[in-house]
């Protein structure tokens, strides 16, 4: 695809959404090869520092609004269609990073590092439960059920439907995978959590720090029902999909790993840098990390385009509007129209 | 072979490269020769150089700028890997403001901001041989406010950690095999980032030919060629081991010159002859580096963050990509 930086005017059509570690959220235009810089108000590039280091994005209610969870603990609220920063409140107790956030009926729910998750309704005191070290959190779509894993803190799933203090129990604890041939217990490093869509929520993914994948079916057991290695750096992030995973780790290696055949789709080739966040729409992968260039690719592993940042970048969010629009490029235009253009022949009369 | 250089026919040769009657009778003696060989030998020095010229149309266009000047037929830049490099994107504007403010919040901005001396220790891997030992010397000669210390059963990390208490800037871990320095490590702290180099063609400064004698006056860094965004990574690591203001009474410079992701390390003391010459000296030691890795944070090649990786089989064969 043809890069051309000239043509501001379709710069407003985003594909992506890219936060970066100086707080800067853009807009990426995948096929015009360009990006759009987006601050909170008051803020300008000379004033933004890693303080304010995004942390996560998330769709509101619909994709109209877009929450940006900063390290510091601050959430801002986007407009995707005035472009401007609407809001912005404080999820955590400033103690610890910001590491996972979800949104669901005016409700965020935070995780920070330290292992204190939260939920902040828009009115209203939050309630809080604390654990372990954390260092991922993923929530379930429509739920107030968000799934975390940290440094020997295994993967547990929590819901704020059911909140007793905060001492509340998990409504789903994993167990550790059993001890080695030498009765070594196996260390426990979660860095990244997804649930599988179409599973009633009932089936996650996890990746860790020592370069293993996980599926756990909360209906089955609570051990691991797959486990297996990839690579050999650890694992920054998973996509989990219906029947494959997109796997990530800290040298740029991009993998589909299909998990019904159990084995792996290919590589998603391009990332020299460690990759910190992978996103997932209807064929289309976006791929961002600190390599400081956002690629997107479809899901037979092409890469479809990249653009050049110019900062390092922590999260990645595919806009469905920009999915649809390289979907209607792929698809032949002209034979459609042509189709369309065909009149039905008259029907015959009996005779 | 004869055909365009026949002088009954003259189509395509210009009038200055046209065979003289000279030549012409040379050419017949030359023919009266037995040996094919000696033969064969004085025909192509007296026509393969002209022959060459011409297809290439040298002599024309020597003859067009002798006349018209040098202006209008300029002499052509030859072309070399360097200047048909495939074009990267990371090069971007020098005053670009994101690239700059990213600049003045990274790691190393510290450093950079404040005018307190870097402090570095030098040390070696475990059972270094005297070769690697005597370079972290003269490394220790050459960076200011360094210490060279012969390396115990110690693991980097817990090095490290001593380090950061005590407030060193960087550490410099030097790797050898059969005895030969082949590895460099610079790990920045107490934040990064880290960086492994592959160390060749090392010399001594008491090696080199007139080599001169360093004084412990800061030096002058000089910083070549560093254009896309790991080069200026790179850049900062080197800038940030030594002092930022140097002392210009002592004359000496170390310059770090990128060519081809090749960067080669040299010292020098530069004397002023009189008020237009300036001549050169240099002190040592030499030796050239080659980019394996970049990891943020400090050293933690487990579980750190890459920021580039040396892969071939990803970078691809293009010999004209380059990464500094």
């Amino acid at each position: 695809m043809a890069c051309n930086t000239d043509d501001r005017k379709l710069s407003k059509q985003s594909t992506c959404w890219v936060g970066t570690n100086l707080g800067i959220l853009k807009s990426v235009n995948i096929e015009n090869c360009n990006y759009e810089n987006y601050f909170y108000s008051g803020e300008t590039i000379s004033t933004v520092d890693r303080n304010i280091s995004i942390a996560k994005l998330i769709w509101g209610d619909t994709t109209n609004s877009l929450f940006v969870g900063l390290h510091n603990g601050l959430v801002r609220e986007f407009d995707t269609n005035s472009r401007v920063f609407t809001r912005q409140c404080n999820v955590t107790d400033n103690k610890s990073e910001l590491q996972g956030l979800h949104y669901y009926n005016n409700t965020i729910i935070s995780c920070t590092r330290a292992g204190r998750i939260s939920a902040w309704p828009f009115d209203g005191d939050p309630l809080v439960i604390s654990t372990g070290n954390l260092s991922c959190m993923s929530g379930q779509p429509n739920s107030l059920t968000v799934a975390t894993g940290g440094e020997e803190n295994d993967l547990k799933i929590w819901d704020f439907s059911m909140y007793k203090g905060e001492q509340t129990l998990p409504i789903f604890q994993s167990k550790n995978v059993r001890e080695d041939k030498l009765c070594m217990r196996q260390p426990v490093y979660i860095t990244s959590v997804d649930y599988v869509p179409n599973s009633d929520y009932k089936i996650l993914i996890t990746g860790t720090g020592y370069n293993q994948i996980r599926q756990y079916d909360t209906r089955v057991q609570r051990r691991p029902v797959l486990d297996t290695r990839i690579g050999a750096f650890p694992i920054t992030c998973v996509s989990a999909q219906e029947d494959f995973v997109i796997v990530a780790n800290s040298v740029g290696t991009v993998q589909i790993y299909d998990f019904r055949k159990q084995s792996l789709r290919g590589n998603l080739k391009g990332s020299t840098g460690s990759v910190r966040d992978v996103s997932y729409d209807r064929g289309y992968v976006g791929v961002c990390g600190i390599d400081r260039f956002t690629r997107i690719y479809t899901e037979d592993r092409k890469l479809v385009n990249k653009v050049y940042t110019k900062l390092e970048q922590t999260s990645i969010l595919l806009d469905p509007q920009g999915i649809e629009r390289l979907m209607g490029k792929d698809t032949d235009e002209e034979v459609d129209e042509l189709w369309d253009g065909i009149q039905p022949p008259a029907k015959r009369q009996k005779t | 072979m004869w055909k365009n250089l026949d002088p009954t026919s003259t189509r395509s040769i210009p009038e200055q490269v046209q065979v003289t009657e000279n030549e012409r009778r040379l050419r017949e003696l030359y023919s009266l020769i037995k040996n094919k060989r000696k033969k064969s030998e004085l025909y192509n020095k007296h026509d393969t150089s002209k022959r060459k010229l011409l297809r290439s149309g040298k002599i024309k266009l020597r003859a067009l700028r002798r006349e018209f000047g040098e202006e209008k037929y300029p002499r052509q830049e030859p072309q070399t890997l360097e200047n048909t490099r495939v074009p990267d994107e990371t090069i971007v504007d020098k005053d670009d403001l994101e690239v700059k403010r990213d600049f003045e919040t990274d790691e190393l901005s510290t450093y950079f901001k404040g005018d307190f001396p870097p402090k570095v220790l030098i040390t070696t891997r475990y059972k270094c041989s005297k070769n690697s030992y005597r370079f972290a010397r003269e490394l220790q000669n050459c960076i200011p406010n360094s210490v060279a210390m012969p390396r115990r059963v110690l693991r980097l990390k817990k090095i490290i950690k001593e380090l950061i208490e005590l407030k060193f800037t960087c550490l410099i871990v030097l790797n050898e095999d059969r005895n030969i320095p082949n590895g460099i490590l610079f790990t920045h702290l107490p934040s990064g980032p880290t960086a492994y180099f592959k160390l060749s063609s090392l010399r001594r400064g008491q090696s080199i030919k007139h080599h001169g004698r360093s004084t412990p006056h800061y030096p002058e860094l000089i910083l070549n060629n560093f254009t896309t965004r790991i080069g200026h990574t790179i850049g900062r690591i080197f800038a940030a081991i030594f002092p930022q203001k140097p002392d210009f009474t002592g004359r000496q410079a170390v310059t770090f010159h990128t060519q081809r992701d090749y960067i080669f390390f040299r010292r020098h003391r530069y004397i002023f002859r009189n008020k237009k010459k300036v001549s050169l000296q240099e002190l040592g030691p030499r030796f050239t580096l080659r980019l394996q890795w970049i990891q943020k944070g400090t050293f933690d090649t487990k579980y750190g963050e890459y920021l580039w990786l040396y892969h071939r089989k990803t970078m691809g064969t293009n010999k004209r990509k380059f990464i500094l």
